[in-house]
């Protein structure tokens, strides 16, 4: 590892050891995220495989950079660029108090990086708020694509142990196999209302029937009628009815009612009525973020995004 | 209309799009020597080993698009690099493993040890790690690449959306099962290796298509053509790759109809199909249209009538189908 110069220990991701590095030529600062080989006989991991794959192509502003990948005998060490901390910690440096512009830039660069990954047929499936970096200059990115997969056109049966609790949408808490994109919008959903209080979690349940019934006490329990097919999930079992008694101003009282109204179409229990990353985008919420969030690039961006 | 993955027809666009960009930037053509040395890999142990892979699946069940990637990967790795002909094996079964950690689930990728002792490769966990490590190494990290299978599944879908009423004269035929077939068509190829790596994936794919869809539509020629104009192939490659998908069907009785360019008529058709179907799938599995796309997959199919195809006795019979219609006509 003569190239990078590492600096410091940031953290444990799925499969490693993140450190703060250097490279020694360029003076670049950069992650270095570090898998063990020698301690177990499976050799690369499949998340370290599926997370080189799909980051080699998914380049995007909102989107974490892998810079190399360094492979030794013993270990195997993933090249990122550096982002100062993630949206986890950062709730933690704002002692209960968030701007209300900050959460809308927050919210807009996560659904920029969402529907790129889309667009892209991926999937990322573990979206929370550590998962999501935050730079200096105020720049969020999706990180961490150990779970996250490619869809293709013939739809298939994927795992249902993905996403964690908090962030897991009610179709996969009961086991449904065959989702898609609103498997992510879920979790979008989770995130900016915990971002609008700050970072409150919006679920945070102990186990999936609890994590249910926290949802439904929310939202009112779903029904056949409301959402066809939920009966024929995998893992669906009748809970007790809840009615709606919680108005979305005391659930997120900080958000103004765009917002709300952009909230409440994220958390859909039905998934094929969940908002999509693109029509988020386009939610009047959005209509006064400032033009330099809404088109880094310049205003001709606009036309190509 | 709208599939029930909820793709439309302007993302399936966009889709074949990305996936020609990324082809060109990716796919260049090799070959194998006919020839068998000690120390280089020839066409037909190639094919041999491709074979051996696809017999496995029967018990490992991955999906299509993760054994066309094992396929694609062992074929550019082969031509990087030099190898003697004792490590083909263990390159496959490397290839496959990555492939499936790359693709498949957690809960259905086998560990090494499983994967060792299910395949009957006859090398050890550590012989296997070393190869994928030498293999990702050499490949720079470039596992993926874009494969026939993944073009097969966009452009049926893309007949699927504009052409609804294309399998309608077909006795029990439904999307589902008609990818399957062209699925099962399509492995037989690739464990061509002329095909495989003598032909883009766009071409193969394409190749295979017009050739089924000659079987069961008087109009082939010109949703080919219309094909082959968006996606850019050139006719004579098309042509040619044609010629050679004709040829592996040909010898697998997949082919049975004399390919007539004009009129073909629907009942000659509909009962060439039936057979097919009846051999080889269970009826049960493709019934429903809301399956569509389903696990079901071809690659099951594929491994299962890969086996039966090699008792199969030849075809010799190839004279019988003729190209010259599509180059008079394109």
């Amino acid at each position: 590892m003569q190239k990078y110069e590492k600096l410091e220990k940031i953290g444990e991701g799925t499969y490693g050891t993140v450190f703060k590095a250097k490279n020694r030529e360029t003076q670049e600062v950069v992650a270095l995220k570090r898998v063990r080989l020698d301690d177990d006989d499976e050799g690369v991991p499949s998340s370290a495989l599926r997370e080189i794959c799909l980051l080699k192509e998914l380049r995007h502003r909102n989107i974490v950079r892998l810079h190399d990948v360094l492979h030794s005998e013993k270990k195997l060490t993933l090249v990122f660029e550096y982002s100062d901390q993630d949206l986890k910690k950062y709730f933690d440096t704002c002692n209960g108090e968030i701007d209300s512009d900050t959460v809308k830039s927050f919210m807009f660069q996560l659904l920029q990086g969402l529907a790129f990954c889309h667009r892209n047929n991926v999937l990322h499936r573990d979206l929370k708020p550590q998962n999501l970096l935050i730079n200096k200059n105020g720049e969020l990115k999706l990180a961490d694509f150990g779970l996250a997969r490619a869809f293709g056109i013939p739809v298939r049966f994927y795992s249902a142990e993905v996403v964690t609790l908090w962030y897991r949408p009610p179709d996969v808490l009961f086991g449904a196999k065959m989702y898609s994109t609103s498997i992510d919008m879920w979790s979008a959903g989770c995130i900016f209302a915990e971002m609008a209080n700050a970072g409150r979690p919006l679920f945070p349940g102990n186990d999936v029937d609890d994590q249910l019934k926290r949802i439904f006490k929310l939202l009112g329990t779903p029904t056949e009628e409301s959402w066809p097919g939920l009966t024929q999930l995998p893992d669906y079992k009748a809970y007790q009815i809840y009615h709606v008694t919680t108005t979305w101003q005391q659930v997120v009282p900080r958000l103004n009612s765009k917002g709300r109204e952009l909230l409440q179409k994220l958390l859909v229990c039905n998934p094929s009525e969940r908002l999509s990353a693109e029509d988020g985008l386009a939610h009047s919420y959005f209509a006064d973020l400032s033009p330099a969030i809404k088109f880094p690039d310049g205003p001709q961006s606009a036309l190509v995004r | 209309m709208k599939l029930h993955s909820g793709l439309d027809a302007r993302q399936l666009m966009q889709m074949l799009g990305d996936a020609l960009i990324k082809e060109k930037s990716q796919w260049v053509p090799g070959t194998y020597k006919i020839e068998v040395h000690l120390d280089s890999i020839s066409g037909g142990q190639r094919d041999d080993v491709v074979r051996w892979i696809l017999s496995l699946n029967a018990r490992f069940h991955f999906s299509p698009e993760t054994l066309a990637l094992c396929i694609s990967m062992m074929d550019r790795f082969l031509q990087l690099v030099k190898v003697k002909s004792k490590y083909l094996r263990c390159i496959a079964i490397s290839c496959f493993y990555i492939a499936a950690k790359t693709l498949e689930e957690d809960e259905v990728i086998p560990g090494t040890i499983d994967l060792v002792k299910t395949s009957q490769c006859g090398y050890s966990v550590a012989e296997i790690l070393r190869m994928e490590a030498i293999i990702l190494q050499k490949l720079d990290w470039n596992i993926k690449a874009v494969t026939p299978v993944d073009f097969l599944h966009i452009i049926h879908a893309m007949l699927v959306c504009y052409y609804p009423q294309l399998l309608s004269g077909l006795h029990h035929m439904t999307p589902s099962r008609h990818l399957a077939l062209l699925s099962k068509n399509l492995f037989f190829c690739l464990c061509d290796h002329q095909l495989a790596v003598g032909f883009s994936p766009i071409n193969l794919a394409l190749a295979v298509i017009s050739l089924d869809l000659e079987q069961i539509t008087p109009s082939w020629l010109t949703i080919v053509t219309m094909i082959q104009q968006m996606v850019e192939v050139e006719v004579e490659h098309l042509i040619r790759c044609r010629e050679g998908v004709g040829l592996v069907l040909m010898k697998q009785n997949l082919l049975r109809m004399p390919m007539a360019p004009t009129s073909s008529s629907a009942k000659r058709v509909k009962s060439v199909k039936r057979k097919a179907v009846e051999v080889d799938i269970e009826e049960d599995v493709y019934d429903d249209i809301k399956r569509l796309y389903s696990e079901d997959g071809g690659l099951e199919v594929s491994s299962r009538g890969l086996a039966c195809g090699t008792e199969i006795g030849q075809n010799n019979d190839v004279d019988s189908y003729s190209l010259q219609a599509v180059s008079a006509k394109c």
